[in-house]
């Protein structure tokens, strides 16, 4: 295996001595799952995915075995090849969503055996849906004595189950079901209205919190849609408890930021990653996307509340207690899309309840949880002003002074690749007709001349997205992986009847506008754009190599009660196309990581991802489970998966037994789980 | 691809103008209704029988996999074993599969897992002698309600909503009847020997079960569980009547069990599929043999019903007729082939006939309303054995019409002759060996010899519980069979056994023929089926079978070699065709047309004492079920060798009229339960059920391309 190369990396060795006394915070709160169970998609209720087992360690990782797999095929009428579940384990039975048709389905936990399945037929409803497939799990509630399973499916409805039988819940809602469509305060139709989620919902104190969900933004088909608002509901009988209007209506707060009467009609605005609850507290911590028009907001003029804005509101009643925006009138489609992440930290000598919010834009924004105060400085500056018609430009953009962003921000000539003079020369060619600047350069009117549209970096897929991080209540240490690829901001008319004024695109010759163009993937799943499958990074290539220096995708850790990053690495084996890559022959490229999306798991010792590509590995086409020491990034083992992580893993202890499942599958390999032990 | 050796081979050309003639019996009785599949058998005359032609013989070959069921996940651990026929109604599937028999129901089109059912049965389950996936299960409707019947591992039988996979509330205790209850016997709930791989038969709203024990080399004792039969009402799984296979005190048949030896013999069961005929209201079981596979000593006497078709009322269970096959059977030739009901036309009579396929590779045909046979059976002597404490039956049935359809007995003349230093080496094998006709029996093991008899068909067959398809139209009956040895030898039981004799090889170690508990037995338990042909599957780096095989074969067969048991050099004892495929005119009682099934094992091909000889395909051991539909006759090759598209099996197309191969197309392991097909959405669809070796088990559905 090679070694990271320090130019890209920092190592930090912690003082053990310190961690060892560390108090841990109180258990189900953000002090990780209990009783080497996994009852939220998080772990907990704080997003930590986090586990104190320790079976699985340095010493022995290399040696897992395959403990069981389960294929998804025949969960849907056609195999699926997207699998973003982070299966649940409570009581021996694991519970996961996966297949076309989000099938639930709970397993023996000891053997995979499948105890039963429930999906639902939603015939065009769920054709039309915005968010379909596999989705990324569900919830698990118990009073001690009933259990249930909750899931939204792909039609958006909320769907209560008897977690030992599967049958629905006959006393939650109508038969098991609350339609999401409805009683939303707004009129959504039933069948089209474009509304959904892939998210999972979150339970804590009988309380039952949805989010929302719609289709990718970069062309949105007019300046109206469905509006995110999330409720709450009650878990026994499905009765609606509340709701935030995530964009104000009249004579409620933030109604203001939206000029011209625009929150009227402009939709979006959701919560489509996951939530995070405080049970102590009372709150639930809500990370809204932005608006309507990913990377045009003509339409809405202002700042936009509650658009790109951390919310905490009461769990009980839905009421707003505090809120944070990180991007005023957003128009890099930089919603929030990781978990926030409760963290108990110490931060010079004082005790602070406090939230993380990974972003797409690499910056960690740190909060303390109980009154949205940040606990380091975050600062307003002066961002470039754009000049495409009709638009609305924030003078100002809200910048993180700590902990430091941990992906590159920005595109200058000097993070063009420099293996060779040659590939630095062709690179500063490809961007010539590109716009480039620092974080937050808007978007641009492209034109065939140039500029063909802003290069901005991070992409709209992140630095990181939906798997977010991981956080050790007992280190302190923070741990997320991010991909480092530019993405290309242009913008062209909207097509003929669509009145959002300008859509993502490229100008072409002879090209009409419209299309999704240059908006690169970031939501949906669609994270990892055509040239990430193939390899390497950024959407642009230099002789089929990304343009940009690696890493492509690296793994950070970052020492919360200090604000510093503590290591760096390069995550994931370098891809066969730059290994393979002639113009790099004789070159010695240190491991380059890779661009995707990929979840991290902690535990007592480790942090454990997963690769978010295939490579020709020793074993063969395959990717690689990694583990490394979490106090100092040294990769300490890596057991063979025969396709890509897909989705974020998780862990458990059963019957003296630790087991790791992980969501693997893309491209041409169906979808599965994979659940990892020692042997016997 | 070797052509079929005309000297192994009849070929008859049937004269397509008398057949388009032929009246197509009504529904249910022979033949799928719409294009549906709903029994086993597809209907409850075993047919296996489909008129959809959308699949033919010029397209066969441009099948494409539809979709496929992987079964890993439906018990603790992966199958390799999964023998089942999916049914096919109203756009379902239903299945059994996975190590704990769970039940599937899956869209026909799509494979989509709609529900799954499983029973928990712990250490009962641990105990059943007949685990695993087991052949399928029953469908049943009123046309308003729909139910799916079967038993498990543990002999319950279950009854579930086929649209919700609930268990039906009404039918017995919430959905299940304790089958080791109400048996007119004590049968431990947990340790009882006695389960089921085969299906219910459900018609008129009686549910049929049968009975099944572990294999029976070498018995635990001479006490056993009785394998009685029974019907229940399926609507509410009260019992209806029981059929004692080995009668009471007082009840007919009780004479032919000496010594009281009626008291504590057991097996009996009926371990295959049955058959019913709504209209005559009779049920028809296949009855095996009673406990000891290959010593009777026990069981002084013929032993009725042992080895004994039986007919019995559908409603009462009354016995209306029934024919034993083999007197005081000691070969294991039980009668695992599902009855086959076809009305046939011989000598311009009309006959409702019944056809038993068997391991001895004889087909037994009787007029099924009344037992008659249709051609002669006759009784003819058979040699006498010397094993102390044997009862044997001075005769044996004989059907003197049609042939058996696969070679019986063992002479000189059937050891391999490809080069004459091998077929040298053969007769010195089997010099240790007792050779002979049909019905020679088993001999005491002796290290000196003999070792044991060698028997032809082995305890496997001939055809095993796979079974034969019969033509409704063209009134043609079709059956694999597999031409394979058995070693039968005897040694003294365990001790603390008080069986006498059990089955053994002095041989390879009297302390292994004891202690291994199942030692020549050739197995039934969670194996493929019975005798040496249900190893075959494991092929090569497979894990050992769950029944061991005779010692003599065990390692022939394990190695992926063609057919036979002993081996010359690693290649069977015997001449090839090691695995066929025979057509029957059953209004002649003739044989029309017979093939070779299976490409030649890799391990035969690639042989070096064969270079340069031109041997033709040889066919492959095994248990191969069929399937007939309006123009051809499909069967899955039983193992794997090297094909064209890698290391598989293929999936075989005949045009049924002349046997002439149409088509085959690649399944990445061989067929492990018989085929079946249904149409749906206008469009055909093949399923059949693969696995075995390394290969975890799984249903693979085909179709032609949109």
């Amino acid at each position: 295996m090679k070694r990271t190369y320090s130019a890209w990396l920092l190592w930090l060795v912690p003082l053990a001595s310190l961690l060892s006394v560390a108090t841990l915070p109180v258990a189900g709160q953000s002090g990780g799952t209990t009783k080497g169970e996994w009852r939220a998609y998080g772990g907990d209720l704080a997003n930590t995915r986090y586990s104190p087992l320790d079976q699985i360690n340095a010493t022995n990782f290399k040696n897992l075995e395959v403990a069981w797999r389960f294929k998804t095929d025949n969960l849907g009428p056609r195999p699926e090849f997207q699998l973003e579940g982070t299966p649940l384990m409570a009581n021996g039975v694991v519970y996961a969503t996966a297949g076309t048709r989000r099938a639930v389905v709970a397993l023996d936990a000891g053997t995979g055996e499948l105890l039963w399945t429930h999906s639902e037929r939603e015939g065009v409803r769920a054709t039309n849906a915005p968010r379909q497939l596999s989705g990324r799990g569900l919830a698990y509630w118990t009073d001690g004595r009933e259990e249930r399973i909750l899931y939204v499916t792909p039609g958006y409805r909320l769907i209560a189950l008897d977690a030992r039988s599967g049958t629905p819940v006959a006393g939650f809602g109508a038969n098991g079901v609350v339609d999401l469509k409805l009683d939303n305060d707004q009129e959504i139709d039933l069948l089209t209205g474009d509304v959904g989620l892939h998210a999972t919902p979150l339970v804590g104190k009988d309380v039952v919190v949805i989010g929302a969900a719609h289709r990718p933004g970069g062309v949105p088909r007019g300046k109206s849609n469905v509006k995110g608002f999330i409720r709450g509901f009650d878990v026994r009988t499905g009765k609606r408890l509340w709701i935030f209007h995530t964009i104000p209506s009249i004579g409620e707060f933030g109604n203001e930021t939206w000029e011209k009467d625009s929150w009227k009609y402009t939709g979006n605005t959701g919560a489509w990653g996951q939530l995070a609850m405080d049970e102590e507290l009372g709150l639930v911590y809500l990370p809204i996307e932005l608006a309507t028009g990913d990377y045009y907001g003509g339409t809405r003029p202002g700042s936009n509340l509650f658009s790109e804005t951390l919310v905490a509101v009461d769990m009980k009643t839905g009421e707003r207690k505090w809120h944070y925006q990180f991007v005023h009138h957003g128009i890099w489609d930089f919603d929030m899309a990781a978990p926030p992440i409760l963290a108990d930290i110490t931060v010079n000598g004082r005790a602070i309840k406090a939230i993380a919010q990974p972003t797409k834009q690499a910056w960690l924004y740190v909060f303390d949880r109980t009154n949205g105060q940040p606990v380091w400085p975050i600062v307003e500056r002066p961002v470039p002003k754009g000049d495409v018609p009709g638009e609305w430009y924030s003078p100002t953009q809200p910048f993180v002074t700590k902990p430091p962003a941990f992906d590159r921000q920005g595109v200058s000539i000097d993070d063009l690749i420099d293996f060779t003079p040659e590939l630095r020369a062709e690179a500063v060619t490809l961007v010539s007709k590109y716009k480039l600047g620092p974080l937050f350069t808007p978007a641009v009117v492209s034109k065939v001349e140039g500029p063909l549209a802003t290069l901005h970096m991070p992409l709209a897929g992140g630095g990181s997205n939906w798997p977010g991080g991981s956080y050790d209540p007992e280190t302190h240490f923070f741990y997320i992986f991010s991909q480092t690829a530019p993405g290309t901001l242009g913008l062209v008319p909207a097509p003929e009847g669509n009145d959002a004024g300008w859509v993502s695109g490229i100008a072409r010759a002879n090209q009409p506008a419209g299309g999704r163009g240059a908006a690169a993937g970031g939501r949906g799943g669609a994270a990892a754009p055509a040239a990430a499958a193939e390899g390497g990074g950024g959407g642009l290539t230099v002789q089929g190599l990304p343009f940009i220096k690696p890493p492509y995708g690296r793994l950070t850790a970052i020492d919360l009660n200090k604000g510093d990053i503590a290591w760096q690495v390069a995550h994931g084996e370098t891809p066969d196309n730059i290994r393979n890559n002639p113009a790099l022959k004789g070159l010695t490229i240190p491991r380059t990581g890779q661009r995707g999306l990929a979840g991290t798991l902690v535990t007592k010792t480790l942090v454990i991802a997963g690769e978010p590509q295939t490579t020709t590995t020793p074993q063969g086409r395959g990717a690689m489970l990694r583990a490394y020491d979490k106090a100092t990034g040294n990769e300490m083992g890596a057991v063979f998966m025969p396709a890509q992580q897909s989705g974020s893993p998780m862990t458990y202890m059963l019957n003296g037994k630790q087991y790791i499942i992980v969501a693997i599958g893309g491209g041409t390999f169906p979808s599965e789980y994979v659940a990892f032990k020692l042997a016997d | 691809m070797n052509k079929p050796n005309s000297a192994w081979l009849l070929r008859l050309v049937p004269l397509a103008c008398l057949l388009a003639w032929v009246a197509i019996p009504a529904i249910g009785q022979s033949g799928a209704p719409k294009g549906e599949w709903r029994s086993y058998g597809n209907d409850i005359g075993n047919t296996r029988y489909s008129p959809v032609d959308q699949i033919t013989a010029s397209n066969f070959k441009n099948l494409e996999v539809a979709w496929r069921f992987k079964t890993d996940n439906l018990g603790p651990r992966p199958e390799f074993n999964l023998e089942g026929t999916p049914l096919m109604a109203n756009g379902v599937v239903y299945a059994t599969a996975g190590t704990r028999r769970a039940v599937v129901a899956l869209d026909a089109a799509t494979g989509e897992l709609l529900w799954v059912h499983s029973e928990r049965e712990g250490p009962r389950g641990a105990n059943a002698p007949r685990q695993l996936s087991g052949r399928g299960l029953a469908y049943w409707t009123d046309g308003r309600e729909e139910r799916i019947l079967y038993v498990t591992p543990g002999y319950s039988l279950i009854a579930l909503d086929a649209k919700s996979g609930a268990p039906v509330r009404g039918f017995g205790v919430n959905g299940a009847v304790d089958l080791k209850l109400d048996d007119d016997q004590e049968i431990d709930l947990v340790t009882g020997e006695v389960g089921l791989h085969a299906t219910p038969i459900v018609a008129k709203d009686v549910v049929v079960v049968g009975a099944a024990h572990r294999p029976g080399g070498v018995p635990r004792g001479k006490t056993n569980v009785k394998g009685f039969v029974r019907g229940f009402d399926v609507r509410t799984g009260k019992r209806l009547w029981i059929f004692h296979t080995i009668p009471m005190i007082g009840e007919f048949g009780n004479d032919t069990w000496e010594k009281d030896s009626w008291k504590y013999t057991g097996n009996a069961g009926v371990w295959g599929q049955l058959g019913i005929d709504e209209d005559l209201g009779l049920v028809y079981l296949p009855v095996e043999l009673p406990t000891g596979d290959f010593y009777g000593g026990n069981r002084p006497g013929a032993g009725l019903f042992g080895e004994t078709l039986v007919a019995v009322d559908l409603r009462t269970g009354e016995r209306k007729w029934h024919y034993q096959f083999i007197h005081h059977g000691i070969w294991d030739y039980d009668m695992a082939n599902p009855p086959i009901l076809l009305d046939i036309t011989v000598n311009g009579r009309a006959i409702k006939a019944i056809a038993q396929p068997t391991k001895q590779s004889f087909l037994y045909v009787f007029d099924r309303t009344n037992g008659q046979p249709v051609w002669p059976i006759v009784e003819r002597p058979v040699p006498k054995g010397d094993v102390p404490g044997e009862w044997y039956s001075p005769t044996q049935p004989f059907p003197t019409k049609p042939p058996a359809y696969d070679r019986q007995g063992v002479s000189i003349d059937d050891l391999i002759d490809f080069t004459p230093e091998l077929r040298a080496e053969a007769v010195k094998l089997v010099s240790k060996y007792k050779i002979g006709p049909m019905y020679t029996p088993p001999v005491m093991s002796k290290v000196d010899g003999p070792i044991a008899a060698l028997v032809l068909p082995s305890a496997g067959g001939g055809s095993n519980w796979a079974g034969g398809s019969y033509d409704p139209e063209t009134h043609r009956l079709y059956v694999y069979s597999q031409t394979n040895v058995s070693s039968m030898g005897l040694v003294p039981a365990p001790p603390n056994n008080d069986f006498g004799l059990v089955s053994g090889n002095a041989a390879t170690a009297a302390a292994r023929a004891a202690g291994a508990g199942r030692g020549a037995g050739a197995g039934r338990g969670a194996g493929p089926g019975r005798g040496p042909g249900a190893a075959a599957p494991a092929g090569p780096g497979g894990p050992p079978p769950a029944v061991v095989p005779s010692p003599a074969t065990a390692a022939a067969i394990a190695e992926g070699g063609g057919g036979g048991g002993t081996t010359v050099q690693g290649l069977p004892l015997i001449k090839p065709p090691w695995g066929r495929i025979t057509a029957f005119d059953m209004d002649k009682g003739e044989i029309a047309w017979q093939i070779a099934h299976g490409e030649t094992p890799d391990n035969v091909r690639n042989h070096p004492a064969l270079k340069g000889l031109a041997i033709p395909r040889t066919g492959q051991p095994g248990i191969v079920g069929t399937l007939v539909t309006k123009t051809l006759l499909i069967a899955g090759e039983s193992r794997v060798t090297t094909t064209p598209q890698g290391r598989g099996a293929m999936l075989r197309a005949y045009d049924k009229a002349t046997g002439n191969e149409v088509g085959a197309v690649f399944m990445p392991a061989q067929q492990s339960g018989s085929p079946m097909t249904y149409m749906l959405n206008g469009k055909q669809y093949i399923i059949v059920a693969i696995g075995g070796g390394t290969f975890p088990s799984e249903y693979m559905a085909f179709k032609l391309a949109e």
